[in-house]
């Protein structure tokens, strides 16, 4: 039996030294994956370093500003917190639809942005992996996602990626030496053995949101077997904002969990910039998009049903940022 | 029959909560997984990483030598003889493989050590040299003219049987329509929450004990004896509170395989699957092809039919002969179909072995069935529900198999989903199509077929000194709610409250033989036993009373806890003041009655001709989806369900059974697949195969229908599997309806629907 170093320091600055101090060790934010890539024997942590002490890290701010998440702070906060869920509503749909709320209950924000990508290739026992060749991000030479890439294609299920990227968050990184502010698209490496770019001693020490400008709506989706307890095969987070003569001033969407990073389809929303939105808009602009998301993802995951599920879905995602936009939300 | 049907009881009929239900919402109840024993060793199996594979050497002398491991076994500790299911007339099995590998699962060594992280290391220790072998994936594959042989039989068949009925030629020929199509189901896992988990012991007498959440802890035996060439009075079972079952906890390999390591370290072991390992080899529902073709007149009655079934028996045979033939034979009765060609091939694949799961092929057949009757009703133009009530089986009817439908509400199931469910003019949205679908269901309660010698159940009621009541039977509650239901069964029989009354899990060096629950027969047949043993401990404590009354017995009733003189309840006697003269004034002896139940049913023939049933189950589902025609999505929006419970004992667990089955119905026709690369199985867990959730199932609207059966226990039949039968076809059937693209193939899923609307589309 493997002996584990247990951690619950109290302040940042201890935090960061203890992970200084034990090379090969992980933080545990709810643990709700973690544990599971442990038992699995997935990552075998030299200790683990709980957050849950450290105070600042579960807070919620909302001010003039926008808002303020610790990283420690409990999903289930997050989806009680009227104003999130009136600000950010595209955040608050991705929240409730993740996991089942004894999960939601133990997870947290940081926790969920940094959760490692999943792949039914990838994510099993040692004892099942024995029937299949090692892939890429097993220490192997080949994706059985994609037999003929050169990549690990693990999704980034991480359902708050796209709202956090659709929101502009950004993403206060501390380590023993500096802190730093990070853009969240420059968070996620697109790499599908280690999805994001936190070099070893970084922690995710806070995520700011400025509040959208008026004028913006925003409207995520998933597609999943089920209604609960899984993730999503794909998902959508779109937004746009309107000027003040009601047309369309800036226009985004992106494709998550078919690749190692959110995808950010630009291309096809190009001909949305200054029109009034419309349904039949909707629909027009809709039709390139899943086409953009292949090539840019060159994920197999994206098969042509999932595809059609991508364009209806563009549309339906407008549509409510549409309303979302114009304040027509209920 | 009347007469009882407006009889009031005081227990029977009410809603009743579980006497388990306490323990198991407080956690006290104790699983095969939660005993402990002092000095138990800890087990772990070996299985094969290859779907086939000649092993050349077993090496296990590391994994001896590590500290900690007590017992290593592989098939050299095993008698070299090939075991199967019982009366399933196939024998392909051994305990631990002896020289090839036939699925990726398949054991091949176990340890047992005094940690089970030292049972874990132990296994990396084992150096087994494999040559793998050509793999068969799928029932086409194994059936190819130059494919590898899994077993020493042509064509990799494990059982062929063609049975006739009638004059099919001339059933086809009085029709006015015949059609034809091919429909698949795929696997399907049992999913229950408790994992297959025992302990055994070998005792110093040469006897094995186990401990196990057994369906049939004592038809059990007799696999075990014939698999470890040791007589049935070797082993004992003690059935553990089971946590689910299904169909997939009749007797388990992984039972054996503790048998073999208990004995080898003088030790008791625990042995328990990973849930991964039960994936691997928990024996799913047979997945089957289905070539169906049947006849029909133009006012929709249907004339004939023929069905050819490949089934996927995966790489041993276990139930899965009895399921392909007596299950999907089951759905003739439904239709009282006359004119019938059946022909049923088993086929051996590179795959985890294939069993029984609720239905036993009957969800299989009744999907092809309800679906292409269906797809007649559509092309004839006629009404859904008119056209099954006019085929519908009735009762006094002897079915093309031989059954003697005794009791049949299958026509007032259907009457009761038309008056509840509004089906004609679906809604239809702009993307969002609703539509409505039938399906009718029919099952047997109990079946000889299994066990031609014996059919029935005994129960022993015995009453101690205090007045408390136990009762031991042969039949195993496996979260049916059958506890319950024989407490509410003898308590009614005796006329004393339910409190009073325990009932016993079973150990076969105390309960009566019996087979078990399966079949849907632990209620009408186990219940018939209690209900007689009750009757008799009834008539013993009541003779009891009268020597204490001074009055004669024949003018005394027991009820609500008294014995008295008819009509003088005052002069009465507490229950259990005479229970306590009963063992004081006798030397000790408890009231002790014993009860037997033999259903008057026949073994089958060669040909499945048999009245195989003491009485048979019927039912009816309905539900309404809504299909978004842009990606293939279906919601269930809302489910009906009508079944012929001859009379609801406990009603609350009927509904309870009838929404469970729909759940896991709602599972197999929209979500529930396996999905294999290279012959592994690549969602092993509860994560990627997807049970339906809670959020997944619709509000259930169960209707209960009592014919009150002439041979039931105060008129009871079984609901547990039929209502699990019809679903996938209703759902099926109500996607047509709201979008006209009719899904063959099990599981429904989004892009089946999609593609099948993209077809449509294009004019195919």
């Amino acid at each position: 039996m493997t002996r584990l170093e247990f951690h619950r320091p109290d302040t940042l600055k201890e935090a960061l030294e203890i992970l200084e101090k034990f090379p090969g060790s992980r933080i545990v934010a709810g643990g709700t994956d973690l544990i599971v890539l442990m038992k699995d024997l997935l990552v075998k942590p030299s200790a683990l370093v709980s957050l849950s002490r450290v105070k600042e890290f579960s807070r919620i701010d909302f001010n003039a500003d926008g808002l303020h998440l610790g990283p420690m702070t409990p999903l289930w906060r997050m989806e009680k917190h009227d104003r999130i869920k009136g600000t950010f509503p595209a955040l608050f749909q991705a929240v409730i639809s993740l996991a089942v709320p004894p999960i939601r209950n133990q997870a947290t924000v940081g926790g969920n942005l940094c959760l490692d990508t999943k792949c039914i290739y990838y994510n099993q026992s040692r004892v099942w992996k024995r029937a299949l060749t090692t892939c890429f991000k097993g220490g192997g030479k080949i994706c059985h996602v994609a037999p003929s890439g050169k990549r690990c294609l693990g999704g980034l299920v991480a359902e708050t990626a796209g709202p956090f990227s659709i929101y502009n968050a950004v993403l206060t990184i501390a380590s023993p030496r500096n802190v730093r502010t990070l853009p969240i698209e420059d968070f996620f490496s697109g790499d599908g053995i280690k999805p994001n770019t936190l070099a070893p001693g970084e922690v995710v020490a806070g995520i700011r949101i400025p509040l959208p400008p008026s004028g913006a709506g925003a409207a995520y989706y998933r597609f999943s077997t089920r209604k609960a307890l899984e993730f999503s095969r794909v998902n959508l987070t779109g937004a746009i904002c309107l000027d003040e003569r009601g047309r369309i001033s800036s226009a985004r969407l992106l494709v998550g969990a078919i690749g190692p990073a959110p995808v950010e389809v630009r291309k096809s929303l190009v001909p949305l910039i200054g029109q009034v939105p419309s349904e039949k808009l909707w629909s027009e602009t809709a039709k390139g998009v899943a086409g953009e998301a292949v090539r840019l993802s060159r994920s197999p995951r994206l098969t042509p049903h999932l595809q059609a599920v991508v364009t209806v879905n563009t549309e339906r995602i407008f549509q409510q940022a549409w309303r979302e936009a114009t304040g027509n939300s209920a | 029959m009347k007469g009882e049907k407006t009889e009031r009881f005081g227990i029977v009929g009410h809603d009743q909560p579980r006497v388990d239900g306490m323990d198991k919402a407080t956690g006290r109840t104790r699983f095969a997984g939660d005993l402990k024993v002092p000095g138990c060793l800890y087990g772990k199996v070996l299985r094969s990483p290859y779907p086939h594979a000649r092993i050349l050497d077993i090496d296990t002398s590391r994994a001896e030598r590590l500290a900690g491991v007590r017992a290593v076994v592989t098939f050299r500790d095993s008698p070299n003889i090939l075991f199967g299911a019982y009366n399933s007339g196939v024998k392909d099995e051994l305990i631990l493989a002896r020289d090839r590998v036939r699925f990726v699962g398949d054991e091949v060594a176990a340890v047992a050590a005094s940690d089970p992280s030292i049972a874990q290391e132990a296994l990396s220790l084992i150096r087994v040299t494999y040559e793998p072998m050509p793999v068969c994936l799928s029932v086409a594959e194994a059936m190819a003219e130059n494919a590898v042989k899994i077993h020493d039989v042509e064509q990799n068949i494990a059982s062929h049987k063609v049975t006739v009925r009638g004059d099919p030629d001339a059933g086809f020929k009085e029709a006015d329509l015949v059609l034809e199509d091919r429909f698949e189901t795929d696997l399907q896992f049992h999913a229950f929450l408790e994992p297959v988990s025992c302990i055994a012991e070998y005792d110093t007498r040469g006897r094995f004990h186990l401990w196990a959440p057994s369906q049939n802890p004592s038809w059990c035996r007799i696999i075990f004896s014939e698999a470890m060439d040791l007589p049935i009075s070797r082993f004992r079972t003690v059935q553990t509170p089971i946590g689910g079952a299904f169909g997939g906890k009749l007797e388990q390999k992984l039972y054996l395989i503790a048998f073999l390591l208990a004995r080898k370290a003088g030790k008791p072991v625990r042995l328990e699957n990973t849930r991964e390992e039960e994936f691997q080899t928990s024996m799913p529902r047979v997945p089957m092809v289905i070539d169906l073709k049947m006849g029909m007149r133009r006012d929709g009655l249907i004339t004939a039919k023929s069905h050819r079934i490949i089934g996927d028996n995966g790489a041993y045979s276990k139930y899965a002969p009895a399921v392909i033939n007596l299950g999907t034979y089951r759905v003739d009765g439904l239709y009282g179909i006359r004119n019938i060609r059946n022909e049923t091939i088993l086929v051996y694949t590179n795959k985890m072995p294939t069993s029984a799961y609720r239905g036993f092929g009957n969800p299989q057949i009744t999907f092809a069935v309800e679906s292409l009757f269906d797809m007649m009703i559509n092309e004839l133009g006629l009404d859904p529900l008119e056209t099954r009530l006019k085929n519908s089986a009735r009762p006094g009817d002897t079915t093309a198999h031989g059954f003697k439908l005794i009791s049949c509400g299958l026509r007032e199931s259907f009457e009761s989903l038309g008056r509840q469910m509004d089906y004609r003019g679906a809604g239809l949205a702009r993307d969002k199509a609703e539509g409505v679908g039938f399906s009718g269901t029919s099952h047997v309660c109990g079946n000889r077929g299994f066990f031609p010698l014996f059919d029935g159940s005994t129960a022993f009621v015995r009453i101690d000194e205090g007045g408390n009541v136990r009762i031991i039977v042969g039949e195993t509650d496996v979260g049916q709610g059958l506890l319950t239901a024989f407490a509410m069964i003898a308590a009614e029989e005796l006329g004393i409250s339910i409190s009073r009354i325990q009932v016993d899990a079973c150990d076969t060096d105390l309960s009566a033989f019996g087979l078990g629950t399966w079949g849907d027969r632990a209620t009408f047949i186990g219940g018939n036993a209690v209900k007689t043993a009750a009757a008799q401990a009834r008539k013993e404590i009541i003779e009891v009373a009268a020597g204490m009354l001074e009055a004669n017995a024949a003018d005394l009733v027991l009820r609500d806890d008294t014995v008295y003189v008819r009509g003088a309840r005052n002069t009465g006697i507490a229950f259990s003041e005479a229970a306590a003269h009963a063992v004081y004034t006798r030397g000790g002896s408890p009231i002790m009655a014993k009860g037997t139940f033999i259903p008057d049913s026949e073994g089958a023939d060669a040909t499945f001709f048999g009245n195989i049933s003491g009485t048979y189950a019927f039912g009816a589902q309905s539900c309404r989806v809504r299909v978004d025609r842009r990606t293939g999505e279906v919601e269930v929006l809302e489910f009906y369900a009508a079944h012929d419970v001859g009379r609801a004992l406990n009603p609350m667990a009927c509904h309870g059974q009838v929404e469970g089955s729909i759940a896991q119905g709602i599972g197999y026709g929209l979500m529930e697949q396996a999905v294999y690369k290279d012959g592994v199985m690549l969602n092993p867990g509860f994560l990627n195969y997807g049970v339906p959730t809670a959020l997944d199932v619709p509000p259930v609207r169960s209707t209960l229908i009592e014919t009150i059966d002439p041979a039931g226990p105060f008129g009871a039949k079984g609901v547990a599997e039929p209502a699990m039968t019809p679903t996938a076809a209703c759902i099926a059937n109500a996607i047509f309806d709201a979008v006209g693209v009719r899904i063959k193939d099990l599981p429904i899923t989004p892009e089946k629907v999609w593609k099948g609307l993209k077809a449509q589309e294009r004019g195919e």
